[in-house]
């Protein structure tokens, strides 16, 4: 099919391995996959600051970017998110064609393998927006059966070992523009979930939301040089 | 009055109304009572749970030389509550032994009401030690059977007592024995 | 300001992380003993469903309610705001001669400063929950609304009790320090004159009051002295006793992860010869509930829950709030109280949704503290740096070259920044290694002939 795929700005002009993993993903399951070229915010930073008006021409703007497409994709789960709440409260159709990559992957195109060997100890980091937002799994405070979309996948891949963490899904204290302003929070909270992913000896931290990796990948440079952060979409193309 | 003026604030905020949920599934889930289960939670919550035959066996296993106040019939004490007018002169008693109604598994809360306390409330809070006395059968299995069985409630207090008083107030340490009951024994009365 | 408050709360490391975990640990108790429950989904359903009804027919149950408290025997007060309650729980005092008063936790006597007012007219007023004892003889307000002394280490809570009960200096053991706080607070009960407690249900149909306790302070206190009297917000009301059956097996799995509270007491009727007085207090409640997107916010039966998983709260701790019910659900309640104060509340989170899938009522909470941050900003709540720097970002972001532009300095900037470490992002981490091209420059390379 015809996929519209979502770079957010800060992938694109940050991570383009990420990005270009996930795009080789799409292709490699047989999609005519196009990316629009043009800066690709969701408009989220506007709104978790007060400023939400600011921050609707962008929700405006993709959806009509991306209104020709059967489906859209995008490797981050919070400016995903954001675009889908703002598409639903317009009423737009796009709000049920827009999918996060391990969705789209586990839902759509239900992958059962992976071309991909990654003999590494993996510590998932479940982002919040799309845990407990888009549904990708069950959080832990629920209730219910356990599943994790991102988990499932990852256990498709030759080799790699998923560690346990003492806390499998606290944010990493991210959170947009709270990394800046309350930093010291941030900070500390980014600290512990890296703490608990080199307590079980992982060697990489992995995410459905290169934001979180951004943070806690900035942190571990500091305090646990040996952890890498990787985005979901380059384990799982197979290309590391 | 401010009675009108909350009333009328309240009445301009309130929303369209909203039905009542209804409580029939949750009220109707199968859920078993049992001993067993109800002895388990006890010990969970730090009370105990003891079976007896009659009430002279429960007698006979208090402490002696305690001030012991019972409103348990067959099971006197040594101080009678009944004789006692100011609730204040209970501060001296190192056991009360009161009736429970029924008490529920899930929590291993017990039902007391005022019918049960006799003329003083306060009797199973000021107590040292609490004993509480219920027949073996009288378990229901959750709150909303609690509830069911409760039905309108006809006296003017009635409480719900799920082990010895206790606090964690103090970087979270349990302390059994706050300023309640220290302690806490359930009698199934076979 | 919260971020300033919290930078101090974090910079005794050790002191923070024992908060944090010690929460954590609680918030782990509630996991188990909500996973025992099978239906617990179902409970969190049913209570939202209950809290939403009552809510859109408040004023009938009101009026229901205080009429079959009166009926009982119990004198219903209605106090429109702080003010009036203090007032009156004063007037009941005083008429009666009133000099010792013992209270067990009410949160609500704390939002209209009652300590303060009685105390300035004369009344000694003893607040007999231990956490709240503790933090009274410090003269500083709850951290926690359910544990209100977490912020404190045993040894401070000895030199407390060395200070103003006479125990040995140094005592450190926590059973110690219970006991002698149980010793002390007893002679308060059996002197009392009057007692009040908070009420955490108020049910229509019986006009009775359910009051939940570990310790049975509010037993004590209530069952003793000559006049109870029992103060509510008006939100506390559910229509029938059998929805008490949901409630409280939510209420302790979600505070502390016990199965139920020691004591759940259902008062209907005063003690024969004796004065029971109930207290209704609006105080900005009424506001709120006219406010369709923060409305559920009332449904909040403070079982803490949304305290103990957050992870903002527990690494800047109650008093990095700028009011007195902090953490998540205060974040949502303060800025209806006054929305310049408490302007950075809606901030302290990342809005990772935590709160709003622990809560055992299924408050939105994280929606509310986005949605608060809105009607912050609007009413000029977030100062002038900030506005000019969102307004700049979006101008750059509507706008391709620009966007390039800058991205293409911020890549130039970042190695920079990462030796500099002098904002607030590189103080604490490093910014990733800057790549050659962005995405979209290597697709066009790519596309080119
Ligand atoms: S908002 Fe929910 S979780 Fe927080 S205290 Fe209230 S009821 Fe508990």
């Amino acid at each position: 099919m015809r996929l519209g795929l979502f770079i957010p700005c800060y992938m694109d002009q940050l991570y383009p391995r990420a990005a270009h993993a996930t795009l080789r993903l799409l292709e490699r399951l047989g999609h005519e996959v196009e990316c629009p070229d043009t800066p690709a915010c969701c408009g989220q930073p506007m709104s978790n600051s007060g400023h939400a008006a600011l921050g609707e021409d962008f929700v405006d703007a993709f959806a009509r970017r991306y209104a020709g497409y059967e489906r859209v994709v995008s490797p981050s789960a919070s400016c995903l998110l954001h675009l889908k709440e703002g598409l639903e409260a317009r009423g737009h159709p796009l709000a049920h064609h827009a999918h996060e990559l391990c969705e789209f992957l586990h839902d759509v195109e239900r992958v059962e393998a992976f071309d991909a060997a990654f003999p590494h100890r993996v510590g998932l980091h479940q982002g919040c927006h799309g845990l407990r937002g888009l549904g990708l799994g069950r959080p832990s405070e629920r209730m219910e059966p356990h599943f994790s979309k991102p988990e499932r996948l990852l256990k498709r891949v030759r080799g790699l070992e998923l560690v346990e963490l003492d806390r499998p899904d606290e944010c990493c204290g991210f959170g947009g523009s709270f990394a800046v302003f309350e930093s010291d929070v941030s900070a500390a909270m980014g600290r512990d979930r890296v703490a608990d992913h080199a307590g079980h000896g992982a060697e990489f931290i992995t995410s459905t939301d290169m934001s979180c990796l951004m943070h806690l990948g900035g942190l571990a440079a500091r305090s646990h040089p040996q952890i890498k952060v990787l985005h979901i979409a380059e384990i799982l193309a197979g290309e590391v | 009055m401010s009675r009108d003026r909350i009333l009328q604030a309240v009445r301009a905020a309130q929303p369209e109304a909203l039905p009542m949920p209804d409580m029939a599934e949750l009220r109707g889930m199968a859920r078993e009572a049992s001993a067993e289960a109800f002895a388990a939670t006890l010990a969970l919550i730090g009370a105990e749970c003891r079976r007896a035959a009659s009430p002279g066996e429960i007698a006979a296993a208090l402490p002696a030389g305690q001030v012991i106040a019972s409103t348990v019939p067959g099971l006197p004490g040594t101080l009678d509550p009944f004789a006692v007018s100011d609730p204040h002169d209970l501060r001296g008693v190192d056991t009360a032994v009161v009736p429970g109604r029924f008490g529920v598994c899930e929590n291993g809360a017990v039902w007391l009401d005022e019918g049960a306390l006799g003329p003083h409330r306060v009797l199973p809070f000021i107590a040292q030690h609490l004993v509480l006395v219920l027949p073996a059968r009288e378990l229901v299995a959750s709150m909303h059977d609690a509830y069911a069985r409760l039905g309108a409630p006809d006296t003017g207090f009635g409480v719900f007592i799920a082990g010895p008083s206790k606090t964690a107030d103090i970087e979270q340490c349990l302390v059994i024995g706050a300023h309640g009951a220290r302690s806490c024994t359930v009698w199934l009365l076979d | 300001m919260h971020p300033a408050a919290a930078r101090e709360f974090l910079s005794d490391p050790a002191r923070a992380a024992w908060h944090d975990q010690t929460l954590w640990m609680v918030r782990v108790k509630r996991d188990r003993m909500a996973a025992r429950v099978p239906e617990w989904e179902q409970l969190r359903e049913a209570a939202s469903r209950i809290k939403e009804h009552t809510l859109s027919r408040l004023a009938e149950y009101l009026e229901e309610f205080s009429a079959r408290a009166e009926a009982n025997g119990v004198r219903v007060h209605w106090a429109a705001d702080a003010e009036e309650h203090n007032r009156i729980v004063h007037g009941i005092l005083a008429a009666r001669g009133v000099t010792r008063m013992v209270k067990s936790k009410s949160m609500l006597t704390e939002e209209c400063h009652l300590n303060p007012y009685l105390e300035a007219r004369g009344i000694e007023v003893v607040d007999t929950d231990l956490g709240e004892r503790i933090v009274q003889f410090k003269n500083e307000p709850p951290s926690h609304i359910v544990m209100p002394a977490i912020h404190l280490k045993r040894a401070e809570v000895g030199a407390v009790f060395h200070e103003h009960l006479g125990t040995p200096a140094g005592m450190e053991d926590a059973q110690e320090l219970a006991e002698a706080a149980r010793q002390h607070l007893r002679g308060h009960f059996l002197g009392a004159q009057a007692a009040l407690t908070g009420v955490n249900f108020a049910i229509a149909e019986t006009g009775g009051f359910v009051v939940c306790t570990n310790e049975g302070n509010a037993d004590m206190g209530a069952h003793l002295a000559p006049v109870h009297i029992a103060c509510m917000g008006i939100e506390k009301l559910i229509p029938k006793a059998e929805h008490l059956g949901v409630f409280l097996r939510l209420l302790a799995r979600s505070a502390t992860g016990q199965p139920s509270t020691v004591f759940s007491s259902h008062f209907l009727k005063p003690r024969p010869g004796r004065e029971t007085h109930l207290v209704l207090v609006d105080n900005g409640r009424s506001r709120q509930l006219a406010r369709a997107d923060f409305r559920k916010s009332l449904a909040c039966i403070r079982c803490a829950a949304c305290f103990n998983t957050c992870p903002v709260y527990r690494r800047s701790g109650g008093h990095s709030y700028s009011w007195l019910i902090s953490g998540p659900i205060g974040s949502i309640l303060a800025p209806n109280v006054d929305k310049k104060a408490h302007s950075d509340m809606p901030f302290a989170s990342t809005l990772c949704g935590s709160c709003t899938a622990v809560c055992p009522v299924k408050i939105d909470i994280h929606a509310q503290l986005l949605k608060w941050r809105q009607e912050v900003v609007a009413a000029g709540g977030s100062g002038r740096a900030k506005p000019l720097l969102m307004r700049l970002t979006a101008f750059v972001l509507r706008r391709p070259a620009l966007y390039r532009l800058g991205g293409a300095l911020m890549r130039l900037a970042g190695p920079l920044a990462n030796l500099l470490r002098l904002d607030p992002w590189t103080r604490h981490r490093d910014l990733p290694p800057p790549p050659a091209r962005t995405f979209h420059q290597s697709l066009r390379d790519k596309s080119k002939p």
